[in-house]
């Protein structure tokens, strides 16, 4: 049985995760290959035309498996990961909207997760795919515990300064963990979704660039999850939406602590939570002594020379400031 | 947003307050409201922000704001532009409300603040009175939609809504709101008709803009103009009713809603997005001829309603046309789709006649 998961969304948060349990359930888990033009271009043709980046990034990765030939595609419905929030709407509606826009596609399964509801919860949503993958209960409840010991993992190699795709290559083909050398005197802050940010192909390789001007980068995931959520606390009303909400936590604790020399705000174009938590970062950033941000917006129009430019003025300011 | 401000302002009235009504939404409201708004935030937002400068400028010093537990951003709003209004050196007053989600006390306390030291029954009391304006409002124009389509004098019943509005905001007493309704239904009645059979077509999306006509770019009279009649899906007095009224009738819209977009849209995404899918499956099965869906530019859950709106579409045979409102739509283009897809409505119908 062959499950398919799309590079895309919450592939970064979760796949290592996703991977354990199927496969410990007795699937062959394939994925489609990292982001290229060819896939955007398949997803920017089968989507629709108001939807986010990462979205039709999703719907590229999605047609190119369908066209693997896999038996079942991975697209679970996360509804709710903590009490009191929700993730983004398309989230909530991502297999539904898959599922009416594509042709010809294998069957999707789209087990909710929701916490916020006892029937939803986790557990349950295994225990769905692992029934539906025909496998015994002894051998779904062993798989999950496997998976969630593997997502800590996970995070905490990211937590070490790993990016998710190191991470991935530590975990499963057991490359040796690198002690990175920095010797950098700059320290960048590079804040957003995941699956922007680890993108190479639709942020142009930020990161790299970055290291190549000679900064070090820190991102949300190499921060503790205690002071993420001490610091979101510094928001006005409580955010409902996880993943922002960490994001605004991220930003406002290297700002309060000036843990970096500045902050870069990678956001995506008719993003809808990106265009308020955006707001909130660049207004905490004035509010403490014009912390250095620089917002960048990626759609599928971005230019590789625009975005070396602003990335090499940004370092080039930091630097001077020093 | 639409006729709301007639029923907030007569119960805070009621309650002894001084009462800035904005001027209706502009150009000018837009143009200052996106000047300080995020560039990708939906248009309410924008709109919203700019009737809260206009009344500043106007000398108001409290905002009351509705506020929400998402997943739609509208829930955040109030957050984000009273930290906007803060940043541009404005001191003014915010009171957010949250809906309740069982937290009663902190509700109740949120009310008090605007009750003006007055007892909590008076606070419910004016606010019904506010809610039986909105109410007989939201029947007039019920009603006026069928007139609209029928009337001889284009924009006779624009003129008798628009004027039952001004007395209705001026009526003082339940008395007085049942005559004016009674006066103005048989206003709305003896308008000349033409006998013809028209077009019918459902209005649906995102209430904000579907309720707002500065925004919407006036859709439910200009379709009243081409001869059709329109029915829209979602009302004021409907929105109160299931956000803050917990309500027998709520459940069971909420569950047909559900059963409606199954199909397609298995879970509530938020805002209206559950509403404009099953709008369609609705209003395919009650026999109307076309839906017109209206959203905001970068709105979330009509992005979801829309991605999913052509396969029901396809399915029901039913045509539905999507209009995506931001600061930069202009009336020509709207008017130009509009009576395209009046006159397919138009063809299809003739063609299934004969």
């Amino acid at each position: 049985m062959k499950v398919g998961i799309p590079r895309g969304l919450l592939f970064y948060h979760y796949y290592p995760m996703w991977k354990v349990f199927l496969e410990g359930v007795g699937a062959e888990v394939v994925t489609s290959p990292p982001t290229s033009k060819e896939i955007l271009d398949l997803g920017t043709k089968s989507s629709h035309d108001d939807v986010c980046l990462p979205v039709k990034i999703f719907f590229g990765h999605t047609v190119h498996l369908a066209e693997k030939n896999v038996d079942f595609l991975f697209i679970p419905r996360i509804v709710a990961v903590e009490r009191e929030a929700y993730t983004c709407p398309k989230f909530l509606g991502l297999p539904d909207v898959v599922r009416n826009t594509l042709e010809d596609l294998p069957p999707i399964i789209d087990a909710t997760v929701n916490v916020k509801k006892r029937d939803k919860s986790p557990l349950k949503a295994a225990i769905e795919v692992g029934k539906l993958l025909g496998a015994p209960m002894g051998k779904i409840k062993s798989a999950y515990k496997d998976a969630c010991e593997t997502l800590w993992t996970y995070r905490g190699l990211m937590l070490k300064g790993l990016t998710p795709d190191e991470a991935i290559e530590v975990i499963f083909n057991g490359k040796k963990l690198e002690k990175k050398q920095v010797n950098t005197d700059i320290k960048i802050g590079v804040i957003g979704h995941p699956y922007n940010v680890y993108d190479r192909f639709s942020t142009l390789d930020m990161l790299g660039k970055l290291k190549e001007l000679g900064a070090e980068v820190i991102t949300e995931e190499m921060i503790r999850q205690e002071d993420i959520e001490h610091h979101a606390q510094f928001l006005p009303k409580r955010l409902f939406w996880s993943y922002e909400r960490d994001i605004v936590g991220a930003a406002f604790y290297l700002i309060h602590k000036k843990k970096v020399d500045g902050i870069i705000n990678v956001v995506s174009f008719e993003c809808g939570p990106d265009s308020l938590i955006s707001e909130l970062i660049q207004s905490e950033a004035r509010r403490n002594g014009d912390f250095p941000l620089m917002v960048i917006t990626l759609d599928e129009h971005t230019g590789e020379a625009g975005l070396q430019t602003r990335l090499e003025a940004f370092v080039d300011m930091l630097k001077r400031r020093k | 947003m639409g006729n709301l401000w007639l029923g907030l302002k007569t119960a805070l009235q009621e309650l002894g307050h001084d009462v800035i009504v904005p001027p209706k939404p502009s150009k000018r409201t837009l143009t200052l409201g996106s000047q300080y708004s995020p560039e990708f935030a939906c248009l309410p937002l924008k709109i919203n922000l700019g009737c809260f400068l206009e009344a500043i400028e106007q000398g108001a010093d409290t905002i009351i704001m509705a506020g929400g537990v998402g997943p739609c951003r509208f829930g955040y709003y109030g957050a984000v532009q009273r930290r906007i209004l803060e940043d541009l050196g404005y001191k003014v007053n915010f009171i957010i409300f949250d809906p309740p989600q069982g937290r009663w006390g902190e509700f109740l306390n949120d009310l008090k603040k605007v009750g003006n030291g007055k007892p909590l029954y008076r606070i419910f009391s004016a606010l019904l009175f506010g809610i039986r304006k909105l109410q007989v409002m939201d029947y007039l124009e019920k009603l006026g939609h069928k007139t609209k389509a029928l009337e001889i004098k284009k924009g006779e019943t624009t003129h008798i809504l628009e004027k039952t509005l001004r007395r209705l905001d001026e009526a003082s007493s339940y008395k007085e709101v049942k005559r004016i309704r009674e006066e103005a239904i048989e206003e709305l009645l003896s308008i000349p008709k033409k006998d013809i059979d028209p077009i019918k077509v459902a209005v649906t999306g995102e209430i904000f803009v579907v309720l707002e006509p500065f925004v919407n770019m006036e859709v439910e009279n200009e379709l009243g103009k081409m001869d059709v009649e329109v029915e829209r899906t979602l009302y004021i007095t409907d929105w109160v009713k299931e956000h803050l009224i917990p309500s027998l009738q709520g459940i069971r819209k909420h569950h047909l809603l559900e059963q409606m977009s199954k199909p397609y849209l298995g879970h509530f995404v938020g805002g209206d997005g559950q509403l404009s899918v099953a709008s369609a499956v609705i209003y395919a099965k009650k026999g109307f001829h076309g839906m017109v869906h209206l959203m905001p530019f970068t709105c979330m859950p009509e992005i979801i309603a829309q991605s999913i709106l052509p396969r029901v579409s396809k399915d029901l045979s039913f045509p539905v046309l999507t209009l995506v409102f931001d600061e930069h739509t202009g009336k020509a283009g709207v008017l130009t789709r509009l009576e395209a897809f009046v006159d397919l409505l138009r063809r299809k119908r003739m063609v299934s006649v004969n």
